[in-house]
């Protein structure tokens, strides 16, 4: 693109290349399950054995919090949110609740789930906030989530290491962008035929000069996301807060205020709730957060998605005690400031979910091309150094990860559901993960022909598509009838997305391997006659 | 209602950016395709393919303008991959199907 000396385009050549191929395998798991992982609610909801109807907040929130406070037996509460689970119930977390051992002076936190039918909590749980959080209907969801996001190694070296990935993918990026001398010239030019070294390379360039706009959005939020609470965070309250993490954290979003402060009654909660779905555009809320309820600072955050055409979430902010509104919730600090609608850009600009199912999907696409780029791009560099063996191994490798993750993705939801109906999902959706993903690596260091091995691959991960639907309505999976009655057209959705991804696979596989030979034969027989 | 939006912007793009793929003189020498019988319009192809993106920041519609520039890049990439042969199997499974001609741009020598 810009017109370099022929020593530094080598040079950023090799920056391109080496940074690449040093992460580049680690880089395609990260992107390939983020793109996965922006289906993580339509995942959950697809995994969870039983849907209901939701509540509709702006008639049942009084109902919901009163039903809380009385199953927990307290009147006023520091911190209290109300969500709705995959299943259906809603769920209230309430916390710095004192803690019922008295000897321990730290608070707990109690998450009680109400069922959408009876209005009667089904569920209580006490412990520590981070613990509480813990879904048995989100174990396959949050599997691939934290695939993505710190590639299951330990806090805080996980989000380190994504973190570098993503400073990786954003050097090969502008590296990529700078020596490509065509770059405008080359944007509708398709992979030539042949196979040769000049299709990977158009294969590769292409999908990278397209993808490159989103390539840099997402590698810079996603860093953002590894870093801020990884290194970020600790750095400031080191700096600024002499160590005190709870402190910062206090101060960046915000803890109300300390002291004594006098009791109060709420305001009719289901109104105020109809008022803020109303001001946003009539749309559901899906939940809210409180601070400081039965007090008289107290605090509602309502939330609310985007609107049509937005991109930033409508949430809005209600004083408890008056009803009256206060402004746009404010998702850093106190106060509206550029650092605040920075942070506030990044959600939608890496997750995607401001315009719903499509936008979704189209981040979905985002993902899929970049992990095609990364691959391929990978493919491109061992194929330019086919004559040394160790290339030779390492183009095996690319193809054995290529397929073996999908694979292997796949392999983990049918241990999450086996286990569903046989044992524990928690221990085997890890364990089908590992177990495949070595039974990948072993064909495809035991296969020598290419040819087969990726005829062995593309037939198993179609056939896994095709029947994961099947196994998860034997495993007692909601039904399409009882999943759209509950409002939840995603389940029957992604069944037939799986039933026809395996379909594709099968169809590609059947026309490569036994159909074309078929044809090619018949052709080399005719072609001596005419 | 976002659907709705995302075809109404994206459609018109695409449309341009058919044209502009179709006529590309290197896409056309990789594949030995003929050369163009008449001038390649740019400008207005160009035109069309920016307008509704800009119509969308023009409305303060950010989301809208976000959502219609990675669409494009997703199903850009998609269609400029395709190779012409490729497009022609396309075009004519849709003959077959809705019994419409679908005409690609005609090259000359």
């Amino acid at each position: 693109m810009l017109s370099l000396k022929q020593n530094v385009t080598k040079r950023l050549v090799a920056v391109h290349g080496w940074s690449g191929v040093v992460l580049g395998l680690l880089l395609y798991v990260v992107l390939l399950t983020g793109a996965v992982a922006v289906f993580d609610y339509e995942i959950a909801t697809w995994s969870t054995d039983r849907v209901d109807a939701r509540m509709a907040l702006a008639d049942n929130a009084t109902d919901i919090i009163e039903t809380a406070l009385t199953e927990v037996g307290v009147s006023e509460v520091e911190r209290l949110n109300v969500s709705f689970a995959h299943t259906g119930e809603a769920v209230v977390y309430l916390h710095g609740l004192p803690n019922p051992d008295p000897d321990e002076s730290r608070s707990v936190s109690m998450r009680v789930k109400i069922d959408p039918k009876t209005g009667e909590p089904t569920e209580t749980l006490v412990g520590a906030e981070a613990d509480i959080f813990e879904h048995q209907a989100r174990i396959l969801e949050r599997f691939l989530v934290d695939l993505h996001v710190r590639l299951h190694v330990p806090e805080p070296w996980g989000l380190f290491l994504t973190g570098i990935l993503g400073l990786v993918m954003m050097v090969a990026s502008i590296s990529g962008f700078v020596i490509h001398r065509h770059l405008f010239k080359d944007l509708f030019v398709p992979e030539r035929p042949g196979k040769r070294l000049v299709s990977f390379r158009d294969r590769h360039a292409l999908a990278g000069t397209w993808g490159l706009p989103f390539a840099v959005v997402l590698a810079f939020t996603g860093t953002f996301y590894s870093f801020a609470l990884s290194l970020g965070l600790p750095v400031v309250s080191l700096v600024a807060f002499g160590g005190d993490r709870e402190a910062a954290i206090e101060a960046v979003i915000g803890g109300g205020a300390h002291g004594e402060i006098a009791p109060a009654a709420m305001t009719d909660l289901n109104a105020l709730i109809a008022r803020s779905e109303a001001a946003a555009g009539n749309k559901p809320s899906p939940g809210f957060q409180i601070h400081h309820w039965g007090l008289e600072d107290g605090e509602i955050t309502v939330f609310h998605s985007a609107r049509t055409g937005g991109l930033l979430a409508d949430s809005r902010k209600y004083a408890l005690a008056t009803g009256e509104y206060l402004g746009p919730s404010i998702i850093l600090g106190q106060q509206p400031s550029a650092g605040a609608a920075a942070v506030e850009l990044m959600a939608p600009l890496h997750f995607g979910h401001f315009g719903g199912f499509v936008s979704k999907l189209v981040w979905v696409g985002l993902g899929g091309a970049l992990s095609f780029v990364t691959i391929t791009g990978l493919q491109l560099w061992a194929r330019k150094r086919q004559d040394e063996a160790l290339w030779r191994f390492f183009d095996r490798v690319i193809g054995i990860v290529g397929y073996g993750l999908p694979i292997a993705m796949v392999g983990a939801a049918y241990g999450f559901f086996l286990a569903l109906a046989l044992g524990d999902p928690e221990v085997w959706t890890p364990w089908a993960f590992i177990i495949v993903s070595g039974v990948c690596i072993a064909v495809g260091l035991a296969v020598r022909r290419l040819d087969l091995l990726s005829a062995i691959y593309r037939g198993s991960l179609g056939l896994g598509c095709f029947c994961l639907p099947l196994v998860r309505l034997e495993v007692g999976g909601s039904g399409w009838v009882e999943a759209l009655a509950a409002g939840r057209p995603m389940i029957p959705t992604l069944d037939v997305f799986f039933f026809l991804t395996g379909l594709g696979y099968l169809v590609w596989l059947a026309r490569e391997t036994v159909l074309a030979p078929a044809v090619r034969a018949e052709g080399q027989v005719a072609e001596p006659a005419e | 209602m976002t659907l709705f939006f995302v075809l109404v912007t994206i459609v018109p793009s695409l449309i341009a950016l058919g044209y502009l793929i179709e006529t590309d003189p290197k896409r056309r020498r990789a594949f030995r395709e003929p050369a163009l019988g008449h001038e390649r319009y740019i400008v207005p192809p160009l035109a069309l393919l920016v307008l509704p993106g800009g119509a969308t920041l023009a409305a303060g519609t950010f989301g809208l303008f976000v959502l219609w520039f990675s669409t494009l890049t997703v199903v850009g990439w998609i269609m400029a991959a395709l190779s012409p042969d490729a497009w022609r199997r396309i075009g004519a499974r849709l003959e077959a199907w809705t019994g419409l001609a679908f005409r690609r741009v005609e090259g000359g020598r």
